[in-house]
Formats: structure tokens, sequence, C-alpha cells
């Protein structure tokens, strides 16, 4: 109950009410524009958070966190082209109602689900992160040991090209995170006498070379195409049969984007696959017309990648295990800002985190506003040419890179990085993994040598614990599900192929 | 991804090379942590700081291999999902290269001339042709850039 009192009272300042709508609406924007995304907003905004108080420059990540969310539904129904990636799947019915003559329909369509899958997901978030940080009380250095693994071993079932290939790349950033002075010995490792590697890797430069210069250099290649705005209605209000039509969607998608979201590493993206899947699964009746332009299709994809969001700050802010892209930065923002995530965060910021929530629930709010009145104007931004914002948004970048702490070897990091993300990319080893490996890898290390010293040396002894071993359980299940779900698929193939043979 | 043809087995070449390169990486690696000050086991508390590292980088090699076992061990699906692989547009590199140069000019002649050299060059770089579209963007982006940094967060620029 003080948890909402605090957030009312958040919610009543007007200059976090400024905040809110003033964030909202930036988010909006840079979600409608496609190849940008929250991952790249809010690590463009890493250098200008961290001079900012703590409860205002986390809340302003959080907000245009569930703003851009929401924004890249924009451009997969106007234009065909998701403005962020957990969008991908609202393109397949959106665009077709759009096609239809029925563009406000679907933009009102996914304006609601996105809200009410964003609010739920939040109400879920206030009641569930204090409740998993009471159980993070418990934890030692064994269970943050296999927290962090069973962070790491989701990277298996996270999209990208292979499991594999996730799992190289959740390596390269452990063994970045190793760069710089051991904290135990002093002894400097990986630093091949250069000065500036003395504290370790820059993290935040990695980040924006990594995501903004990588997706500079691709964009390179698409400069050339034209989008085309199929329609630009103004938002209506679904009609009251759409209501009756979505509302167990929106509730079921919403389930299932929190859960999702709540697993580390997984997010939006998966969370709208899934839901998408699901609603194809249950909804009997329609699934002839999935595809084709059904509301449902639209309604069930936007409920679930909003309502991820305020599921993966769960684990977040109660654990220190970053639920996704997103949060992965600004749980950065938040361990540069000194704050650290866990149970203590509870006790001893509990301004911080009414912030947070309240800026979320504001935020959903906010475009619900805006998305109504605006969807026209945001429709529209689509339109601006690839060849005047990416120049503007690489040297945001060069100069936020800059910034953070006025050197010249900061940019040149983040130069490396933006060309070896655009090569990564294009083998298929996708930046989340690198990122999770990136912020999981110390606490890995950290936890495995306390775990080594408490039991005297045996490393099995951390088997021994209760929560440990049911996180390496867990971890152990994240690796075999999708090669047991593959496995399965590979069999039923061969089934139906079997039974297709004997029917001819 | 591109097949070798003349073996009896097809081979996803762009992945065995991926995979080796992965492999000679981490093995660099590996003997780079040979050149790690050593410390007194009381001092190092039981584990050395090379023992983290070279696990994560056994890890790598690991994972590496098998991805070069399974790019030697193609099923018929994935054979006939293979296409062959695009080489990298030039412009890639044009592009990469501007934004070395960016960086390497801000601390020779400043920061905002080299923004003024940097915004239009990649633009016309790639294909942006309106003059007034591209000098009213520019010249805003400027100031905005100029009140961000130089008057609301006071950093010191090159």
């Amino acid at each position: 109950m003080e948890a909402f009192f605090l957030v009312l009272q958040f919610l009543a300042d007007p200059y976090h009410l400024a905040i809110i709508a003033g964030g909202t609406l930036v988010g909006l924007i840079v979600g409608a524009l496609p190849g940008l995304g929250s991952v790249i907003l809010i690590a463009l905004m890493l250098p200008f958070v961290v001079r900012m108080d703590p409860t205002t420059g986390i809340a302003l990540c959080a907000i245009v966190y569930c703003a851009t969310t929401y924004g890249g539904s924009i451009t997969a129904i106007l234009i065909n082209t998701p403005g962020t990636p957990a969008a991908a799947m609202t393109t397949f019915d959106g665009f077709p109602l759009a096609q239809k003559g029925e563009a406000g329909r679907a933009l009102g369509i996914a304006t609601f689900s996105s809200a009410i899958g964003g609010i739920l997901g939040i109400l879920v978030m206030i009641v569930a992160t204090p409740l998993l940080a009471q159980v993070a009380y418990q934890f030692g250095p064994a269970e943050f040991f296999a927290l962090a693994v069973f962070g790491m071993s989701m990277l298996a079932s996270i999209s990208g090209a292979s499991m594999t290939k996730n799992f190289i790349g959740g390596a390269f950033g452990i063994l970045l995170a190793t760069v710089g002075t051991d904290l135990t010995t002093g002894v400097q490792r990986f630093t091949f006498g250069q000065p500036d590697l003395y504290e370790g890797v820059a993290v935040v430069q990695i980040m924006i070379g990594i995501f903004a210069g990588g997706e500079l250099l691709r964009q390179a290649t698409q400069a050339h195409l034209k989008r085309r705005l199929i329609a630009a209605g103004v938002t209506k209000l679904p009609s009251r049969e759409d209501f009756r039509r979505i509302w167990k969607t929106v509730l079921r998608s919403t389930g299932i984007g929190t859960f999702i979201g709540i697993l580390p590493a997984e997010g939006g993206k998966v969370a709208a696959m899934i839901a998408y899947n699901e609603e194809q699964r249950w909804n009997k009746k329609r699934r002839g017309q999935f595809g084709k332009g059904a509301i449902e299709g639209v309604a069930a994809p936007e409920a679930a990648n909003n309502a991820a969001t305020g599921g993966t700050m769960v684990p977040t802010l109660a654990l220190g295990i970053p639920g996704g892209g997103s949060t992965a930065i600004i749980l950065t923002a938040m361990l540069i800002l000194g704050l650290r995530p866990g149970p203590q965060l509870f006790v001893e910021q509990p301004n911080l985190l009414a912030g947070i929530f309240g800026a979320m629930l504001g935020a959903n709010i906010c475009f619900l506003v805006y998305g109504m009145v605006g969807a026209k104007f945001f429709s529209r931004i689509t339109l601006v040419p690839t060849t005047i914002l990416w120049p503007c948004v690489i040297c945001l970048a060069c100069l936020g890179a800059y910034s953070f702490q006025q050197s010249m070897f900061d940019v040149g990091v983040m130069v490396f990085f933006a060309c070896l993300g655009y090569f990564l990319n294009r083998h298929g080893y996708a930046p989340a993994p690198i990122v999770m490996g990136l912020i999981l890898g110390e606490l890995i290390e950290t936890s495995l040598k306390q775990s080594y010293l408490i039991y005297d040396g045996n490393l099995f002894a951390i088997l021994q614990q209760p929560i440990a071993a049911m996180f390496l359980l867990l971890s152990m299940f994240g690796l075999c599900g999708p090669l047991i779900a593959k496995a399965i698929g590979a069999y039923r193939d061969r089934q139906a192929a079997h039974l297709r043979g004997n029917d001819e | 991804m591109s097949t070798s043809q003349t073996h009896a087995k097809p081979i996803d070449r762009t992945l065995l090379f991926e995979s080796i390169f992965i492999m000679v990486f981490a093995t660099a690696m590996f003997a780079t942590t040979y050149t790690f000050d050593k410390v007194p086991a009381i001092l190092a508390q039981g584990i050395q700081p090379t023992v983290f590292p070279r696990a994560v980088l056994v890890v790598m090699f690991l994972l590496a291999a098998l991805q070069a076992f399974k790019a030697t061990r193609l099923t018929p699906q994935q054979v006939s999902d293979l296409k062959p692989v695009k080489a990298v547009p030039p412009i890639v590199f044009l592009t990469a290269g501007l934004l070395m140069a960016f960086a390497a000019l801000m601390p020779i002649i400043g920061t905002f001339p080299a923004i003024v050299l940097f915004l239009p060059a990649l633009a016309l770089l790639w294909g942006e042709r309106r003059g007034l579209l591209m000098s009213l963007s520019f010249l805003g982006f400027l100031g905005f850039a100029y009140v961000l940094f130089g008057l609301i967060m006071n950093v010191p620029l090159p």
C-alpha cells in the first residue's frame, strides 16, 4: 500500500509529469523511426542520464523504454516496417488492415492493447518486484553465481541466428568484462599496457558503438530505400464489438508478455512472437484470418511486448539480472549512479523505485493519449530521410561517448565497436548476448571467487545450496529446452512425412 | 553462406572460417594470459587472476569448434537453405572510414568544425542531394549539440 502511495506522490509532482510527457514524446518519435529503438535511445541517453539525479534519470530511461516499445507499432502498421524489433509481429496483421483502409482501427487496437498490456504488466511489476527482492535476501555468492549462470543460459532461447552463436557472443562479453585490473589481486588483464584500459573497458561506449554504430553501418546499405506511407488516418476508437473480440486476447497476451519479460535475457520481441503464435493456437474461430488483417493479430503482440517492459524490470531491479537489452543499459546506468539493485534498494531507495513504477505507469497512460491524438503526426516522422537522420545520430553518439569521461580514447572504443558490431551482426552474432555477458561477467567471476573462499575450494558445495541448485537446474532446462523442442519438431516432421508416404 | 561443391559433403565455408577465426582469437587470448603477473596464492585467495579468463576462453574455443563441426555436417535442409555470401558493400567501408576520420579530426580541428565537415560528407556519400534540406537540418543539429553539450552539460569539447 505504501508503494502505491509513493507512486501516486511521484505522479503528483508537476516536474515529474513534465518529464513523463516529454520522455514519452521523445520515445514515441524515436520508436516510430525504423532502425532506432529503445536500446539505441537509452544507450545514447546514458551520458546525460548519469549527470541527472538518480530518480529522474532512471525514470526517464524507463519512460522512453515504454514509449519506444509502443512507437514501433505505428510504422509496423502504416509502412510495414517495424520501428522496433518488438513490433515485428504487428506487421503481419497491422499492415494488411491498413491496406484494407482500416489503418485507424489497427492503430486504435494497437494503442489500447499496448496501454492495457503495459499498465497490467507494471501492476504485476509493482507487486512482484518486492516479493522477488525478499527472496534475494537469502542469496549469498553461490546463489548469485547460479542466478547469473541462469541468466546466461537463457541466451539459448533468445532470438538470433543460432544458439551456439549466442553463447559465443555471451562468452565474448564475459571476456570483455575481465579486461582491466583484477580487483582481488591488482593484476592487469588484457590491458596491453594501455592505461585507459586499467579500469576496464568502457561499458557505455561499447554499448553505444555496438548498438548505434553497428546500426549506422547497416543503414548505410539501406539509405536508398524509399518508404511509402500506406494510410494516415486519424486513430479512431475500436468499436464495442472490437473490444469484445480482443479482451481475452489482451489478457492472455499480457500474461504471456509479463512472464516472458521476467525471464532473464528475454524481451519484448520474444514475448510478441510467443503471444502471436499462442493466439493463433487459441483462437480457433479466426485462425484462417491471421496474416490477412485479424485484429487479434495486432492486439496479441502489442499487449505482450508492452507487458514485457514491466516484466523485464522485475529481475533487473530485484536481482540485478537484466531482463533484456534495454534493461541491461538501464542497469548499467544504475550501477554508474551508485545504485545496486537488490533487496537493499527497496529499503534504501523507496522513492527511486516509486519513481520508476510511477514513470512507467504515467508513460503508458501518456502514450495512450498521444497515440489517439497524434498517430497521424507520428506516422509522418517515419518519412524523415535516413540520409539526414543517421549522420546526426552518429554525431550525437560520438559526442556522448566523449562527454562521459572527456576522453578521445572512449570515442575510439565506440568507433571500433561500431565496426565490430556491424560485422558480428552480419554473421549472425547479435549484440544482446555480448551485452548480457559484459554485464553479468563481473558478477559471475566475483561470486565464483567468493563461493570458492566460503566453501574452502569445494565448488561442488554450490550444488548443495537449494536455491543455487534450483537455478543451475533451470539453467540446464534453459540450455536443453530449445534442443529438446528442436528434436521433438524433427521427430514430428519425420512422423508426418512417414504418414504422408503411407497415404500415397 | 557459401558451400564448397568440390567436396563429397557440402561445407558451410563461411561458418567454418568464422569458427576458425574465433578459435585463433581464443588461442591468442589464452596465450596472452601467460603474460599476466603471478601473485602468491595467499593474495590470490585460491584463484589466480588467469583462471576465470582462461575458463571463458576454453568455453569459447569449444563452442567455436562445435560450430566448425556443424559447418562440415550439414543436413539436406541446411544445404538447400545455404545462400551465396554477398560481399560487404563498399559504402559500409566508406562510412566506417568517414566515422574514423571524424573521430581523428575532432581533437585536431575541433569538434564543431569536424561536425560541419562530417555531416554533409556522410549525407552526400549516402546519396542526399537536397542542399537546402541538408543545410537547415544540419544547422539545427549543430545548434542542438551546442546547447546540449556546451551549455546544459558544460562538457569541454575538443
